[in-house]
């Protein structure tokens, strides 16, 4: 046997991903109800449930001073000149907050600094209540309120699950991370640290949870309309998220608000619940001929929502077996699908089938239900993803 | 990282489905890292079930510093740790104490273990020092920077880098012994 040369490589494979894990659905109903009944406990115990705690930033890092001062001089440039002033210097972050949300329209870049890369991350245009959102590698993800379901570059759709806004979250909520929402008071009493004759700067600290990564938090905010314009997001490594929003002239994609349809799964069947693998004949995805598929461990979500545990394995025009991926199952919700990707059954790389050629499997579950309580459709979408790609 | 934040702000104020969500996305991690640090892996539901019943006592105030899944992956290198030196004692008890020895695949979750490299690699794991391998596991399997296990075990970033190289330097000469065989 040849002696490894790279040996974190040969730790990460094969050794760990070849230790196979399978937790049951009866493993996760105990932990999760022992959990929840802590939760549950904790909670009676301490009622107040605190938010991030946000308190002015003392400027230490020579990184934040340079920041600090680039976006003073940037407003000047603009034309911002701060004044300040005992009447706009009161308008506090809830003011903003309660203008965000009777916002109907937003458009939003997200871009990323890191070294020297400006990275373009994604655009999204919201519209009463609907989505889009074009991502990396020229992906599309489109959410109507209730679902939302992403197509990747060839009109393949590789996920669709529920929509970001369930539970009635806002668009703000959402792409802040909960930054700008109206449920933290202590938030919302701050009041901003520039004022100048166009905008409004607040200043945040990173909550607790993000402090190990997160220098501060700038949002310039419109000081007639009180809507945030942009959030840049300082790292403690010198790297830096911008987020710019705008709300006028809709200029909205033609892609707005009509997704593709869905196309048609390359291979489906019935198969019974806990019953036996079954054979699916894979059609229009070149390079694969079948996927043998098993459905099991059928339980609820906290929405009730039928989880199943799908096996699959995938059979090559070459005759060739993938291995079962993820180690054994793979958690499908009831009409969710998700993007899955799966190798060779052994080696450590997608080179290592037996014959050598690169083959990189990209598949995408569906299960649906039937009038028959026991029997369901598994929908398989699959195609071979190149290796340059 | 976005939505862990979310999860983070909703599990705060007292959402169990921000919970549950939690819990399904990081769980077969876990349940890895899990796997790789016991000596008994029949321990690995007790492990993720402390973990998760003690982090969901920390609502309303739980502060995260980092990744969650880089905290989460430490809480469960802890309690493998724990676990490993109670089994360790419950092991050298009088033999009138000693109870059936229990299969390293029962349990709940099945485990095993495939190939012929990556056994011999778990063997040699399984010969070293717990603070070795534990890195060795979180750097490579939870993707953690050695600054942020350093800081959640409050020593230097050298320290932990020293700890990762031995283990590795180890694991190769364990290989490379076994090989010559």
């Amino acid at each position: 046997m040849r002696y490894p040369r790279n040996i974190e490589r040969s730790i990460k494979k094969p050794y760990l991903e070849n230790i196979e894990v399978s937790a049951d659905a009866e493993m996760d109903e105990r932990i999760l109800c022992d959990a929840l009944a802590a939760m549950e406990e904790s909670k009676k115990v301490s009622p107040a449930l605190a938010g991030p705690n946000i308190r002015r930033t003392i400027m230490k890092s020579p990184i934040i001073k340079l920041a600090a001062a680039a976006l003073i001089i940037t407003a000047v440039l603009l034309g911002a000149k701060f004044v300040g002033g005992p009447d706009v210097a009161n308008v506090a972050w809830g003011d903003v907050i309660r203008q965000t949300a009777q916002v109907d329209y937003v458009h939003c870049y997200y871009f990323k600094n890191r070294g020297n890369d400006f990275i373009k991350h994604f655009e999204a245009w919201y519209d009463q209540d609907k989505l889009v959102l074009r991502g990396v590698k020229a992906s599309m993800t489109y959410d109507d309120g209730q679902t939302q379901q992403t197509f990747d570059e060839q009109g393949r759709r590789t996920v669709k699950k529920p929509s970001f806004f369930a539970g009635g979250l806002t668009f703000f909520e959402v792409f802040s991370g909960g930054l700008l929402s109206d449920k933290n008071e202590q938030l919302n009493q701050q009041t901003p640290t520039d004022v100048g004759n166009d905008f409004l700067i607040y200043q945040f600290d990173p909550s607790t949870d993000e402090s190990d990564f997160i220098e501060s938090i700038f949002i310039t905010v419109g000081k007639n309309s009180l809507l945030p314009v942009q959030v840049k997001v300082y790292h403690k490594d010198g790297d830096y998220d911008l987020i710019i929003f705008d709300y006028e002239a809709p200029e909205k994609p033609p892609e707005f608000f009509e997704p593709p349809m869905a196309a048609s799964a390359n291979g489906q069947s019935e198969v019974v619940l806990d019953g036996e693998k079954v054979v699916i004949d894979i059609e229009g995805s070149p390079g694969l001929k079948q996927a043998i598929v098993r459905l099991h461990n059928k339980s609820y979500d906290s929405d009730d929502v039928p989880t199943f545990s799908l096996e699959v394995v995938f059979i090559v025009e070459e005759g060739f077996r993938s291995m079962v991926y993820p180690p054994n199952f793979i958690r499908v919700k009831l009409n969710e699908a998700m993007q899955c990707g799966v190798g060779p059954p052994t080696g450590d790389s997608f080179d290592d089938w037996p014959d050598g050629k690169y083959r990189n499997i990209r598949f995408s579950p569906l299960v649906k239900s039937t009038d028959r309580e026991d029997t369901y459709i598994v929908e398989i979408r699959c195609w071979l993803r190149p290796k340059d790609d | 990282m976005l939505e862990d934040k979310l999860l983070i702000y909703k599990f705060n104020r007292g959402d169990g489905d921000a919970l549950r969500r939690i819990y399904e996305k990081y769980r077969n991690d876990l349940l890895k890292v899990a796997a790789a640090l016991l000596n008994d892996r029949s321990g690995v539901e007790d492990v993720l079930h402390d973990v998760f019943v003690s982090f969901a006592q920390g609502v309303g105030d739980f502060q995260l510093r980092g990744s969650l899944k880089g905290y989460l992956s430490i809480c469960i290198a802890n309690r493998a740790r724990d676990k490993n030196r109670a089994t360790q004692r419950q092991r050298t008890v009088g033999l009138g104490n000693a109870g059936p020895i229990r299969s390293d695949i029962s349990g709940p979750a099945h485990l095993a273990v495939r190939s012929e490299l990556s056994e011999q690699l778990g063997h040699a794991m399984a010969q070293l020092p717990y603070e070795q391998r534990e890195i060795i596991i979180l750097h490579l399997q939870s993707k953690m920077r050695f600054r942020q296990i350093a800081k959640s075990k409050g020593v230097s970033a050298n320290t932990i880098r020293s700890r990762y190289r031995y283990g590795l330097n180890k694991l190769r000469s364990i290989l490379d012994g076994e090989l010559k065989r």
